[in-house]
Formats: C-alpha cells, sequence, structure tokens
C-alpha cells in the first residue's frame, strides 16, 4: 500500500511515519506533501492507495484539496481520504465526510486509532491493503 | 462568546487536552500542579489565536530544557542532534493540539479556525488572561493559559 501523508509541520509528517511505522499497517511507500496542491500535484503523478490529511494548511487547506479530489478527472488517482485534524466538533467532521473523506481522526492519536481507522476505510472501500 | 459555551469548562476542557496531547504525542504524563506561579526560566512560548463561536488565544509556555526532552520523545531522536528550529516547530504543534481539542471539549458541535501558533516573545504574556493552569513534566513544567478575546 502506497500512503500519502498531508501536513504543512514537518514535524507532524515525521511523527505520523513513525507512527505508521508501528502500527503493523502494511505501508511499503510512504510519501509526502505539505498542502492540498502538492497533494493533487502527486495524487496526478502516481498512484496512491491512502491520503492522511490535515486540514489548516497554507495554499490549500484541506477542505479545498477533498473538493478539488471529487472534481478531479480519472487521469486522478482517487484514494481513500482520511481527515486528522485537532478540531473534531461535529460540525467540521460532518463537512470532510460530506466533501468526501472516508473517515477522520482526531489529534493526538495512538497507532492503534490510526491502524483501526485505515483498516476500516480500505475495507469499506474493497482496496487490497498489500 | 456564544451563549452554548460555558466558561465553567474551560479549565477541564484544557485539563484533559494537555493529558492527552502530552501523553499521546510526546509519551511523557503531564501532571496538573496546584501552583500556577512557577519559575519557567529561561522559557518558551507559543501563541494561537482561535475564531469562531468562542475568540480568544491559548499560550503554552515551557522551561527550554524540558521542550529538548518532549522533542526527543516525539522526533524518537537523541536530543543533542535536535536543532532548535525542530523543538520549535513541535511546540507549534502542541499548542495547536492542545487548543484544537479544548476547544473541541468545550463545544463539541461549535464552529472554530485556528490561526498558526506563533513565539510569543520573552517577557510578553497575552493580555487579560482569564485561566491558566501548570502542569508538571517528568523534565519540567509547562504553563497553559486561555484568554477570552471578549474580556
Amino acid at each position: 500500500m502506497t500512503a500519502l501523508l498531508v501536513d504543512d509541520s514537518p514535524a507532524m509528517r515525521l511523527f505520523l511515519r513513525r507512527v505508521l511505522d508501528v502500527s503493523g499497517l502494511n505501508i511499503q511507500c510512504v510519501l509526502e506533501a505539505g498542502n492540498g496542491r502538492e497533494a493533487l500535484e502527486c495524487l496526478h503523478a502516481r498512484w496512491v492507495d491512502l491520503v492522511l490529511c490535515d486540514v489548516n494548511m497554507p495554499e490549500m487547506n484541506g477542505e479545498q484539496f477533498l473538493a478539488a479530489l471529487s472534481n478531479s478527472d480519472s487521469r486522478t488517482a482517487h484514494p481513500c481520504v482520511i481527515v486528522i485534524s485537532t478540531d473534531s466538533t461535529t460540525s467540521r467532521v460532518e463537512r470532510v465526510l460530506r466533501l468526501g473523506a472516508s473517515g477522520f481522526l482526531r489529534k493526538p492519536f495512538t497507532p492503534e486509532q490510526v491502524r483501526t481507522i485505515v483498516n476500516n476505510v480500505m475495507e469499506a472501500g474493497n482496496v487490497p491493503r498489500d | 462568546m456564544s451563549p452554548e459555551i460555558n466558561w465553567g469548562r474551560v479549565p477541564d476542557s484544557l485539563r484533559r487536552s494537555v493529558i492527552d496531547t502530552f501523553e499521546l504525542m510526546c509519551f511523557c504524563a503531564a501532571e496538573p500542579l496546584v501552583e500556577s506561579h512557577i519559575d519557567l526560566q529561561p522559557a518558551l512560548a507559543r501563541i494561537i489565536s482561535f475564531h469562531g463561536d468562542w475568540s480568544g488565544q491559548v499560550c503554552l509556555k515551557v522551561n527550554a530544557a524540558a521542550a529538548r526532552t518532549l522533542a526527543e520523545n516525539f522526533y524518537g531522536e537523541p536530543e543533542p542532534s535536535l536543532p532548535d528550529s525542530r523543538v520549535e516547530e513541535l511546540l507549534n504543534e502542541i499548542t495547536n493540539v492542545v487548543c484544537g481539542g479544548m476547544l473541541s471539549r468545550m463545544a463539541p458541535s461549535g464552529n472554530f479556525w485556528l490561526s498558526p501558533a506563533e513565539p510569543l516573545p520573552a517577557g510578553a504574556a497575552p493580555a487579560g488572561s482569564s485561566y491558566e493552569q501548570a502542569f508538571s513534566l517528568e523534565s519540567g513544567e509547562v504553563l497553559v493559559s486561555v484568554t477570552d478575546a471578549a474580556l
């Protein structure tokens, strides 16, 4: 499985890599993007199975990324997107799910929580995890 | 402040957010202290503004030495090799997570947006701090304050 980490904080991307390492998920390749625009460029260029995406980012935030992804053509990979945010208010969660996110995870999180939500959304999307 | 947001919920929401954040991001216990007038010098401080149903600021101050230990835990790298910039990046992220966690607990159906966390110059303090809570960490202490923009 190939995962794309989208967060403007290099610290958070590094932490997510560590969490994925110990989560027990079978992820062979981890890519990174600093905002939604970079994430879209990445999805134009290569296949990605899973996106873990922050909300508050410069240039293109997580909600704008979800909207752009849902409007993109078939040349762009359309992976499962899990939104990760400190803001877990119901309005935020409902908004990102309406925009096409497959799941929502609140910061801070445990490796077990990451594993559970990734397995759930990948199974729901019938995407092989190997 | 929106009527559905109760200022009285700040202490518990903040405490739970801080404890969760330090435990899950930096793998260390944050114990609330009764005394909030603690000596943090030399301190590193970050401030973040939030807007929406309620507007205000959250400020986080931590001993410089404790901040480096937190960074070591967070990055999984030995502390001497970590440049100051990565310690500062971590403090930005911690402040962001503490603030978002507090607001989500206070008003689960609220609408908020957060500005990026910024350094708070040495000696400066957010005007009109309304609530502050100190915590003890294994490697030092941290002080978190919440300011209501309306006060």
